[in-house]
């Protein structure tokens, strides 16, 4: 079983408008191709109700920096009360939701995710001691540069949602 | 779970859930083709049926596909249905009626890398076993992620694309990466 520590917890967005959520999935798919991610979706719910859908994902896209180190971000997703709106934008007649979202981001530094360094008492002493002391500067990178992509996606979110606010 | 030898291509399976109307029969036909077109042997390990039931029909769909890539390699897919509530009802599409699922379904895919599918190393020869690990863990490490795991990893994920867009999913990334 690997080491978890997480970075950066519970962040979160609100938001309540119009957007287009196929375009938001792949802005997010994207963004973390992009950075070297591969990308797990754990869920992808969605429920057609009589008043609206209501969608729930969580993706928790995964970096694999060495054979040791792993960064992951899980980001939560629920909408809720989604009605199809047809909106006019820069004369292009599109599509849009209308509705709630939340979104939750964690960020966590996984350690020896290959299970190598805990097979026996002795192997996972040893771990301990390097990882305190003499990899210290490398776990210190890693999760500097996970918590810095952690804040990047969460302001990308945010630029893309905002953008419908202002235009339409 | 994966055995010694085996790469789960992912840490949990893949899961879609979705309520409303859909094409049952389309969505079955879409991944049996999808094996088919891959060159997979594609086998219905369960089709349950659970007919008239409270609320509706309850169906569990079990089919997986297998194909042997090199002496050395093998690929295995499985795909899980889970029907509940389910019932036939008519739909206006296009100005046609057609009969339509209603109900909740769920999609699980799973996916595995099996290395010695010949069985040429014993399980019960230590022997065997060590040069196994080591071929698999140092020689071979490799290629097994990059030119198996990753390729069959995202040849899956565009399965998963391909229903979401059959169930007319919203959070679809189908045309990224």
């Amino acid at each position: 079983m690997a080491e978890k520590k997480i970075v950066y917890q519970d962040k979160f967005i609100a938001f309540e408008g119009l957007f287009n959520l196929k375009d938001l999935f792949r802005t997010i798919v994207k963004w973390f191709n992009e950075r070297g991610y591969d990308m797990f979706e754990n869920k992808n719910y969605e429920e057609v109700y009589e008043d609206g859908k209501k969608i729930i994902f969580e993706l928790i896209p995964y970096k694999k920096v060495s054979d040791y180190y792993k960064l992951e971000i899980r980001i939560f997703v629920v909408f809720e009360n989604l009605k199809e709106v047809d909106v006019e934008l820069h004369g292009v007649k599109q599509r849009l939701l209308k509705g709630s979202a939340n979104f939750t981001f964690d960020a966590i530094l996984v350690t020896d995710y290959e299970g190598r360094w805990e097979t026996r008492p002795a192997y996972y002493f040893y771990r301990a001691l390097i990882d305190k002391f003499i990899y210290k500067s490398y776990t210190d990178r890693y999760e500097a540069e996970l918590v810095k992509d952690a804040k990047e996606v969460q302001e990308e979110i945010k630029a893309y949602l905002n953008m419908f606010r202002y235009v339409v | 779970m994966a055995k010694f030898g085996e790469y789960d291509l992912f840490p949990a399976p893949l899961k879609l859930r979705y309520k409303g109307y859909f094409d049952w029969g389309g969505l079955y036909r879409l991944i049996w083709q999808w094996f088919l077109k891959r060159q997979f042997r594609v086998h219905e390990k369960r089709y349950k049926d659970k007919i008239d039931t409270a609320l509706g029909n309850e169906l569990e769909v079990d089919v997986w596909g297998e194909k042997e890539i090199t002496e050395y390699y093998k690929y295995r897919a499985d795909v899980h249905y889970h029907l509940w509530e389910s019932r036939e009802v008519p739909v206006m599409e296009n100005g046609k009626q057609v009969m339509r699922m209603q109900g909740r379904i769920e999609v699980r895919i799973e996916g595995l890398v099996i290395t010695d599918w010949q069985g040429r190393y014993k399980e019960d020869n230590t022997v065997h076993k060590l040069m196994k690990m080591f071929l698999n863990k140092v020689v071979l490490k490799n290629e097994i992620e990059i030119k198996h795991i990753d390729p069959f990893d995202k040849d899956l994920h565009r399965l998963e694309a391909e229903i979401k867009k059959f169930l007319k999913i919203e959070a679809d990334a189908s045309g990224v990466g």
